[in-house]
């Protein structure tokens, strides 16, 4: 029985698919809730076979639960690399080099530097988690994203879609992985 | 001479929002002990206003990302109660599981993430987690196992999307809820050995009596959803009767109002649960109970978060017989008819993790909510937290300003207070030039 309001935030097969792909961000902060409605595509067109698609939201903690589960991790969010608004890029996160928490833990305001270290702190596989980061235009109170995340839209998606075929088809996601536009972790730092 | 200080704590950590503890001692005498609120105003009760009913539970669960099920649980028994909805009994079932979700979600999360560090001695979880990594790793499995039960009856992990005035949207099929039943029964483990951590700590002192107030079921369950108020002065108050047992006053140091009892002030949350419906817990969250050293008639707040720990087996075990009855006829429960289609007034309160929360609308005989209040737990605990301070702090004056700040914070972060969801201004009026008497600024 499908559901009758809202939006359908998640399909796939649950706790037994091998990838899951959570989208990250806030859709109430303009262009920070672009892996929502890029995760929210790939939901409504059907994932691939093996990969379970989640909105997470602002709980970035469901990367470690998916770890913990033996899962491998695909994130989708808004991060700031340096490259110009639309552009993309791909990391697997288990680089020494991310930057680490900066503030205390609030379950409010937890951030993904804090989630690493944290990760990083358990032990936790990070080789099996990838982000594909998508630079933003506006971070602001509102709904909507801006003009740069729409004229990208189209590829945005098609970048999305090929970064999980590529981790659920050949499970071999460090060859062929979609390639981004630009940045990298030395990229993020300096950003 | 005693000791003459004054300590500012900007912001409390590890507590959800911002709030400041300002303590003055003058010659080892306290003169000011404050929690200031300094979140800004949220306006969600503005949001309703004009708004079909049917939105308000969508509306309403985006106050809080720890509390969305119940907001959306009170605000749809608000909306139902208003317009003469009741609800089928499997559609009772399948909402309290939620509930259950969300409250072994918080409950896990408050005690391993915010408080423990505080019983280890570690600033934060991160260096927690790299000293005790089977620590960290446990509540993360638990928290998982909270966001499926949350995301199979709602949805979605947080911010449920099922639920519609008289029934829900969508109904778990058997393969769901079975999986789900295999992952609960799977985890018991975890909950022992949670008990079994929390029962090897030792808490602060502070023993201070006040009124408790719960919503306490008609159905007999240990309370979460449905009225009326039970308080522990043995008064009882029908939903539509909360403005007799919550009293909502300003302060000058808070942007979130507090709310006094009959008797002055009030607790709300786990610990109030556990001291007025302890019968009514499962026998094995009474025997946490027991491992852990409580029993009902517990006076000292930071026990809070032991209690928590024995509500979070509790809503282990409920889910695990709710999931039960659910298989027992999985078929979808069709949705109720409204019956007072003219619109009216309506209330509904249930039991949040923090503790009481109200929802109260007026609808028009449009279907749009003419107005709305909401009474979150948080601030209805506020005085009491401020009391408990002004209490514990004049014997600890002989600490370290360091430890004094400590062990406030530790007292304020024991209530779990979600400030965020507790400021709601919602009509700021600046006249100038104020006459006496007139109002420069209100709140609902």
């Amino acid at each position: 029985m499908r559901r009758e309001e809202g939006p359908l935030t998640a399909s796939g097969p649950r706790l037994t698919a091998d990838l899951v792909v959570l989208g990250l961000g806030n859709p109430l902060a303009g262009d920070d809730g672009i892996g929502v409605a890029l995760a929210e595509a790939l939901a409504e067109a059907g994932p691939a076979a093996g990969a379970q698609v989640r909105v997470a939201g602002s709980d970035p903690l469901a990367l470690l639960e998916e770890l913990l589960a033996g899962r491998r991790v695909l994130l989708l969010d808004a991060c700031r690399f340096g490259g110009r608004p639309g552009e993309t890029t791909w990391l697997r996160l288990d680089d020494p080099t991310w930057p680490l928490a900066a503030a205390p833990l609030s379950l409010h305001g937890l951030d993904l530097p804090a989630v690493f270290e944290l990760a990083r702190a358990l032990r936790l596989p990070l080789e099996r988690a990838w982000l594909y980061g998508v630079e933003p235009a506006e971070i602001r109170e509102g709904r909507g994203l801006s003009p740069a995340m729409r004229d990208a839209w189209p590829q945005l998606v098609d970048g999305a879609h090929r970064a999980v075929r590529r981790l659920t088809d050949e499970r071999a996601p460090t060859e062929g992985a979609p390639a981004p536009t630009a940045g990298g972790v030395a990229a993020i730092r300096g950003a | 001479m005693g000791k003459t200080s004054s300590i500012a704590v900007h912001h409390v950590t590890r507590v959800e929002g911002h709030g400041n503890i300002v303590i003055d001692l003058q010659d080892g005498r306290l003169t000011r002990c404050d929690l200031e609120i300094v979140e800004s105003p949220r306006f969600f009760e503005v949001l309703l206003k004009d708004r079909p009913y049917q939105e308000a539970p969508r509306i309403t669960c985006r106050i809080c990302g720890i509390c969305s099920v119940g907001h959306a649980t009170a605000s749809v028994q608000a909306v139902e109660s208003a317009l003469g909805v009741k609800p089928g009994p499997r559609t009772h079932i399948l909402r309290r599981l939620n509930m259950c979700g969300e409250w072994l979600q918080s409950h896990i999360l408050h005690a391993y993430f915010l408080v423990a560090p505080d019983a280890f001695g570690a600033p934060s979880v991160i260096p927690l987690a790299g000293e005790k990594p089977e620590v960290v790793a446990r509540a993360l499995r638990l928290k998982r196992l909270a966001n499926e039960i949350c995301y199979t009856v709602g949805g979605r992990h947080v911010m449920p999307i099922s639920y519609l005035t008289g029934g829900m949207s969508y109904w778990p099929g058997a393969a769901e809820l079975e999986a789900l039943r295999a992952a609960l029964e799977a985890a018991r483990p975890d909950l022992d050995a949670t008990v079994e951590l929390f029962a090897g700590l030792t808490w602060p002192q502070a023993e201070r009596d006040t009124e408790g107030l719960i919503a306490l079921d008609d159905d007999g369950g240990y309370p979460m959803m449905g009225g009326p108020l039970h308080s522990s002065t043995g008064k009882t108050f029908a939903p539509r009767a909360y403005r007799d047992a919550l009293h909502e006053y300003l302060v000058e140091h808070s942007a979130s109002k507090h709310v006094r009892g009959q008797e002055g002030t009030v607790r709300v949350g786990a610990l109030s649960r556990f001291n007025l419906a302890y019968e009514r817990l499962h026998p094995r969250a009474q025997s946490a109970a027991i491992r852990l050293g409580l029993a009902p008639g517990l006076k000292n707040p930071f026990l809070y978060t032991a209690a928590q720990v024995v509500e979070a087996v509790h809503a282990f075990e409920e889910a695990v017989a709710l999931t039960g009855l659910l298989l027992d006829d999985p078929t979808p429960e069709g949705r109720a008819p409204v019956t007072h289609p003219r619109g009216g007034e309506g209330v509904g309160i249930c039991e949040v993790p923090r503790g009481t929360l109200v929802h109260h609308y007026d609808i028009g005989a449009d279907g749009r909510i003419i107005r709305a209040n909401c009474i979150i737990p948080t601030g209805q605990n506020l005085a009491s937290v401020e009391e408990d301070l002004r209490a514990f702090v004049p014997g600890i004056v002989d600490r370290s300003e360091g430890e004094i700040a400590h062990f406030a914070e530790m007292l304020v972060r024991a209530y779990d207070p979600c400030i965020s969801c507790s400021v709601h201004v919602v009509d700021v009026r600046f006249t100038g030039r104020a006459k006496a008497g007139e109002t420069v600024r209100s709140k609902t």
